[in-house]
């Protein structure tokens, strides 16, 4: 048996037995006077009823589906029906329970707002029978709505005029032909069920909790209505076994609406998760795996290449690169906090300096924006990795500042007080990571300058325009 | 081979070190390289200013190397373009060789391996690592399975990308879950996917789906 299957026999049960207490022993059991509980009962299924509707509203925005449309109908209907024909009525004119006409309102818009939310409910698991396309059926629902609600207003006006009202129920006395009233509630209730039947079968074709929730609502929909056939509502002031019914059918919806959000932020985790694994991804793609690349393809050098020192070198800077690359990516893989950006750079900048070197880090909060997109954070963090690596491998620095500004315009400068170099001599001398540095500031739409000359330390500077 | 004597070579690709490693190895095999470049926009405009023999392409660079490669084929349709790349992912593959490249190759392989490759492109010939030929194979096999599917859908019946991978997956005798751990997606996306399919394919549930892909009677 599956969980829908059992939410919906349980709800059956339930209905039924409230039903046959109802109707065996109404007023020993459930029939009581009580105003305060009654208002109660109705406030929360106003609220929980309107709070349903808002949320299939959000189901039917994103599916544009014309069966989460009718669903917002009849639960909008629900909701509002006893609060409008009854509470407010009866607040407004506190003496009006004796009142005829307002009592004949009270128990013909009920009666017939409820039977038109049922048959909403059957248009929704029409609606959402397989092959349905939607454009055609969208383009009625709205004025076929519309017509609904004319023609229950116009025939609960009708019906409140010339139609006589008994408070008696069929457990009260079984005459024939059949009240009116009685024969509209069981036609109501004839649609639920209907609606029941066709919705659970909807529910599990695709595999849609909200629609096997909303389906199990209608089995108490279905008994509301039996009830109230056997024992008419009393008035505002009554709270009888329909009410109750109807209550649990509002309540049973609501529990459809926690499992369709809880649907819909699974797939809001789960499509950041996929976002997350991406940028990882691509990380890994533009750090470790070119690395590693490159570090697989200086392995084929012929043996008199590999003779030379400079083969050694080229080894050993891509090897450590890849190492720090991977360094990062377990970092940011484990970190599960956001790490701010200066902690970023002085981590990365500590982690190749080592012992012995100075850094200093410094960021103006300014900076933030530079720092906040990812891909220029990234950029930025693998410039100063550079920086600091060519400082203490080429240079022998043992203090580095790493500053970040803007006066104006940002700009990232990285000093160090090595030995220098002649700029112009290490373009030539095939000094990759100059090169690299400054393709990535132009990627993130910088530009690099490097200031250096023998014997009077090097400075990196990234500058925005 | 005198086809590639001195034939001049565009290079595109945002890793400074891997860029050097690369030219080292064309001209080591014989080529001039007549441009070499860190983006797609350059890679264009290079190939507009210095009209190369061959293009050699990065994929995953700044501005998209497929995009590069679409756009040098259409302008020069007779250079042939050969793609270099970490990925080895399918979409990249068909992508690039729908966009017009004649040529497939994996980074951290043998270097002497580059200029071959632009030696069997520029006589007319093909190359790709050998590990993709067999992908190549497999989809093409995958495309005439899904060939026989679509016969058997009704007339009009478009599935999205994401409901084929569902269907394909549905067909292989797999579960709810199992296919949400492949597509590494949660359940109930899934069952999102499977529900377009039934309304698409106007079935009435997963069972009815699978009659209907194995052309079973209804």
């Amino acid at each position: 048996m599956t969980a829908s299957t059992m939410r919906s026999s349980l709800a059956g049960a339930i209905g039924l037995g409230v039903t046959i207490a109802a109707a065996v022993a109404p007023s020993a059991v459930l029939d009581h006077r009580d105003p305060v509980s009654r208002a109660v009962l109705e406030t929360a299924v106003a609220l929980v009823g309107t709070l349903v509707a808002v949320l299939a509203f959000g189901r039917f925005r994103r599916s544009r589906s014309i069966g989460d449309l009718s669903i917002v109908y009849a639960v909008a209907l629900l909701a509002s029906v006893h609060t409008l024909f009854g509470t407010v009525p009866d607040m407004i004119s506190p003496y009006s329970v004796g009142n005829g006409v307002s009592e004949r309102f009270e128990v013909w818009g009920t009666i017939v707002v409820r039977t038109l939310a049922a048959g909403f409910l059957v248009a929704a698991a029409l609606a959402h029978r397989p092959g349905r396309t939607r454009g055609t059926t969208a383009k009625f629902l709205h004025p076929a709505f519309l017509a609904s609600v004319i023609a229950g207003a116009l025939s609960i006006v009708l019906l409140g005029l010339f139609a006589p009202i008994g408070r008696n129920g069929l457990v009260h006395q079984i005459s024939w032909p059949p009240s009116l009233s009685a024969v509209l509630q069981l036609l109501g209730a004839t649609l639920y069920f209907a609606a029941f039947i066709a919705l659970s079968k909807r529910a599990s074709a695709r595999s849609d909790p909200f629609l096997g929730w909303i389906a199990a609502g209608c089995v108490f929909g279905g008994f509301a209505a039996i009830s109230y056939a056997l024992l008419p509502t009393g008035g505002p002031d009554w709270l009888r076994p329909g009410d109750l019914l109807r209550a649990a059918a509002v309540g049973t919806w609501a529990m459809g609406a926690v499992a369709e959000i809880r649907a819909y932020w699974s797939k809001i985790a789960d499509s950041a998760r996929r976002e997350a694994r991406r940028a990882v991804a691509l990380d890994l793609h533009d750090g470790l795996a070119q690395e590693l690349a490159l570090l697989t393809t200086y392995t084929y050098a012929p043996a008199q290449a590999r003779a030379e020192p400079q083969w050694h070198e080229q080894l050993q800077v891509t090897a450590e690169r890849a190492l720090a690359e991977a360094r990062r990516a377990i970092t940011a893989l484990a970190a599960d906090e956001f790490v701010p950006f200066e902690t970023d750079l002085e981590q990365t900048a500590e982690s190749i300096s080592g012992k012995g070197v100075h850094v200093r880090v410094a960021v103006d909060p300014g900076v933030a924006a530079e720092a906040t997109d990812p891909l220029q954070r990234e950029s930025i963090v693998r410039i100063v990795r550079e920086a600091v690596t060519n400082a203490v491998r080429h240079g022998g620095a043992s203090h580095i500042d790493i500053l970040f500004e803007t006066n104006g315009s940002p700009a990232l400068r990285v000093f160090d007080d090595g030995v220098g170099f002649v700029p112009t001599d290490a373009a030539h001398s095939g000094r990759f990571g100059l090169i690299g540095m400054r393709e990535r500031a132009e990627a993130i739409g910088a530009s690099l300058a490097v200031q250096s000359a023998p014997g009077q330390g090097t400075t990196v500077e990234v500058r925005w325009p | 081979m005198a086809v590639s004597a001195g034939a001049r070579v565009l290079i595109a690709d945002d890793h400074a070190p891997t860029r050097a490693m690369v030219r080292r190895a064309i001209e080591t095999g014989g080529f001039l390289v007549c441009a070499d470049v860190a983006d797609a926009d350059g890679a264009i405009r290079a190939s507009r200013e210095t009209r190369p023999d061959v293009v050699l392409l990065d994929v995953r660079m700044p501005g998209n190397g497929i995009r590069a490669a679409a756009v040098i084929g259409t302008e020069q349709p007779n250079v042939p373009i050969v793609m270099l790349t970490i990925s080895d992912e399918d979409g990249d593959l068909f992508s690039a060789l729908s966009a017009g490249a004649s040529g497939y190759l994996l980074k951290g392989q043998d270097p002497a391996t580059i200029p071959e490759a632009l030696r069997m492109v520029l006589s007319g010939e093909a190359a790709l690592s050998r590990k993709l030929v067999k992908r190549l194979v497999q989809e093409y096999r995958d495309r005439e399975a899904r060939q026989r599917i679509r016969a058997r859908l009704p007339r009009g019946a478009r599935l999205t990308p994401k409901e084929w991978e569902v269907l394909e997956l549905l067909n292989e005798g797999l579960g709810t879950a199992e296919i949400a751990r492949q597509l590494f997606v949660a359940d109930v996306t899934v069952r999102s996917h499977l529900a377009a399919i039934i309304r698409k394919l106007h079935v009435k549930n997963r069972a009815g789906v699978l009659r209907m892909v194995r052309g079973e009677p209804l």
